[in-house]
């Protein structure tokens, strides 16, 4: 394992510390083919129904309203749903009472949630939250961790239960001292459950380094933050999962924040009404800063794989040839030999790349070297 | 689009110590081959500031090549001093000036010479010093039979370029480079090191008695530290920076005990960063880096 690195942080960029809720939009856009398209009635829908499976997921609807259409764009085709704003439930109220049985008897009630795969927990010696929020100036996971503290820790110390593990271990940055001290209020309720605080490392949170790097024994299993609050929804209190958290950030914006968003919203809409552009000139970044995932602002729909934006002011380097320094192949974590793919000029496939951008961040002549990989 | 961060090369602070240090390497040698026989009354002050003028033109230059390129004036003025530090100080000044001129023309017109060009400055120095036989001691060194310990040696007091003997100063320009992070700082230690092991078996069997002094020979530290590790001419990987450092300090070691000739440590660079430069698209092909 390489040594990682500790990015330096602009300090002026700051997420608010309060969360702003946006639960109102008034289309929800959700994935969808051309196939499915043709078997979709126009008709009313309610919150939590299933509305059909794309790329093996269940579609569920999040909000209570019409499907009106349909959108294309160049992010693809999304089925569009008119809000009624009335938040009808297909949830019905019974259920709720069942969260004790369910407590008591988890394992036989596994196969009501064929939906997750239960498999990677059987045999398995240690179940391990990985709550590091590696990317800089994001706070999604930080602020799931505070909201939902108590609900994830319930849910980690049932699936330990139920799966005869020895222990939970929750891995945190040492500077997330905001999720510390959330678990940390209720740990001893849960005595099998222990923190453990890594550096501020990057790209620590990734699960192939974070495991190498902790030397993580075959027998444990890695969960996430999003992971364990929707198992807890689905499990517990048997609802849909039809909010994300998202944090809006950059140095090109005044006001970076966290939203709570339906699924599906449209980025617009939220920009419109709540984010406040310090320049009209701006790089816009999907999910991280060290990668290259962009796409046009304005078609851009929340989906849940969708955790921060950025807005940032372009950087104007100046790309040099390559000097031949060695320090991509150097700073690499998992050897991809990044070097040789920019020599030899052509896209090398490397199958153990994660794309953490460390070997672009760190050229002296500012090649784009992850294109090449 | 590319990434948004990256990481900041240098900061203020690198930047003045570096020309802290390189302006340190200078006033030495200015002490050493000037002011010192101006105190002991064997030169005067003119004669003595001869190796500022080597600065002077070599700044001069780096400056109007800054303005010919319409670049700021004061961009890599560190170019200039080391072009002054590496010359030797009885070199002609007119001849100096020539080879400034040419030197800057070259880089000028982008002409690829293959090796370092600070080391292809230092290599035209060595070719027309040796046509016309000038001579690496200074004037009074030239005049009067002189010799050195081993700790005179270390701090500077030796045969060498004007700006260069001082191993002191060069080890602290050293610890300066090796934090910086585009610092190869492997190969000065693979050299310096198998440099002095190589040195020591030479010398035990076949001993000369000068083992100390080849072993702080200048040039080879300057050499090591200032000329060996730039990125464009030495191998990329770990395995290949070691094994380059190695096999150059042997043979270096090899020339200095059999073959007195000072200049060996820049010609056999030389022939080594040609032969890396060369190879490379080779090794890149074969996807076995070194």
């Amino acid at each position: 394992m390489k040594k990682l690195v500790t990015l330096a942080k602009d300090p002026l960029i700051k997420v608010s510390s309060r969360i702003t809720s946006f639960l109102e939009p008034e289309y929800i856009y959700l994935p969808i083919d051309e196939e499915i398209r043709q078997n979709i009635d126009y008709k009313k829908v309610k919150k939590g129904d299933l509305l059909y499976s794309w790329q093996g997921k269940k579609q569920y609807s999040p909000v209570s309203g019409k499907i009106v259409g349909f959108l294309q764009n160049s992010q693809g085709l999304f089925l569009k749903i008119q809000n009624d704003y009335r938040e009808e439930d297909s949830y019905n109220g019974v259920k709720e009472f069942t969260t004790m049985s369910i407590r008591t008897n988890f394992q036989s009630q596994i196969k009501n949630f064929p939906d997750f795969d239960w498999s990677k927990f059987k045999n398995q010696k240690t179940l391990i939250l990985n709550g590091i929020e590696d990317e800089p100036y994001a706070a999604t996971r930080t602020f799931l961790n505070k909201l939902k503290s108590q609900e994830i820790l319930e849910m980690l110390d049932l699936l330990r239960e139920t799966f005869q593990m020895n222990e939970v271990l929750l891995y945190l940055k040492e500077n997330d001292r905001e999720s510390i001290e959330a678990f940390s209020k209720y740990l001893g309720t849960y005595p099998k459950i222990s923190i453990q605080i890594l550096p501020d490392y990057y790209p620590i949170g990734h699960e192939v380094i974070l495991k190498s790097y902790l030397h993580l024994p075959e027998d444990s299993v890695l969960l996430r933050p999003e992971e364990v609050y929707e198992l807890y929804l689905n499990t517990i209190r048997d609802r849909k999962r039809d909010t994300i958290l998202l944090t809006i950030t950059g140095n090109a914006i005044e006001n970076p924040q966290v939203f709570e968003v339906k699924i599906g919203t449209s980025l617009k809409e939220i920009l419109k009404e709540h984010i406040h552009f310090k320049t009209a000139e701006y790089n816009f970044y999907i999910n991280g800063l060290m990668h290259r995932e962009t796409a046009d602002v304005k078609e851009v729909i929340l989906t849940p794989e969708i955790r921060v934006l950025y807005f940032m002011n372009p950087l104007h380097y100046k790309t040099k040839p390559c000097v031949h320094c060695g320090k991509c192949n150097e700073i690499c974590p998992l050897k991809c030999n990044p070097y040789l793919s920019v020599n030899k000029k052509q896209k090398e496939a490397s199958s153990k790349c994660i794309h953490c951008g460390l070997c672009t961040f760190i050229c002296p002549s500012y090649i784009d070297i992850e294109k090449f990989l | 689009m590319p990434i948004a961060m990256h990481y900041e090369k240098q900061n203020k602070k690198s930047t003045y110590i570096f020309y802290g240090l390189l302006i340190a390497l200078a006033m030495y040698g200015f002490y050493k081959n000037g002011l010192t026989y101006v105190f002991m009354g064997k030169m005067n002050l003119i004669e003595a500031s001869k190796p500022i003028v080597f600065l002077a033109v070599a700044i001069l230059g780096r400056m109007l090549y800054n303005f010919l390129k319409k670049q700021p004036l004061t961009k890599h003025l560190y170019e200039g001093i080391l072009l002054g530090l590496i010359t030797p100080v009885n070199f002609p000044i007119w001849l100096y000036i020539l080879l400034v001129v040419l030197y800057f023309a070259l880089k000028y017109i982008r002409l690829r010479v293959f090796v370092y060009r600070i080391l292809f400055f230092k290599l035209l120095l060595i070719l027309t010093g040796f046509l016309f036989h000038v001579p690496y001691e200074n004037a009074i060194e030239v005049a009067t039979p002189y010799l050195y310990g081993i700790l005179d040696v270390f701090l500077g007091r030796a045969v060498g370029n004007f700006g260069t003997t001082s191993i002191l100063l060069l080890i602290c320009c050293y610890a300066f480079f090796s934090y910086q992070i585009y610092y190869k700082k492997e190969i000065p230690i693979a050299i310096l090191t198998s440099y002095a092991i190589i040195l020591f078996l030479l010398e035990i069997i076949f001993p000369t008695g000068n083992y100390f002094l080849n072993l702080l020979n200048s040039h080879v530290w300057f050499m090591a530290i200032f000329l060996s590790p730039i990125n464009e001419y030495s191998p990329v990987s770990k395995k290949g920076l070691m094994f380059y450092g190695i096999f150059l300090g042997s043979i270096l070691a090899f020339c200095y005990h059999f073959w007195h000739f000072e200049n060996s440590s820049y010609l056999i660079l030389a022939v080594f960063q040609v032969l890396c430069f060369l190879l490379r698209p080779i090794y890149i092909k074969k996807k076995a880096i070194l």
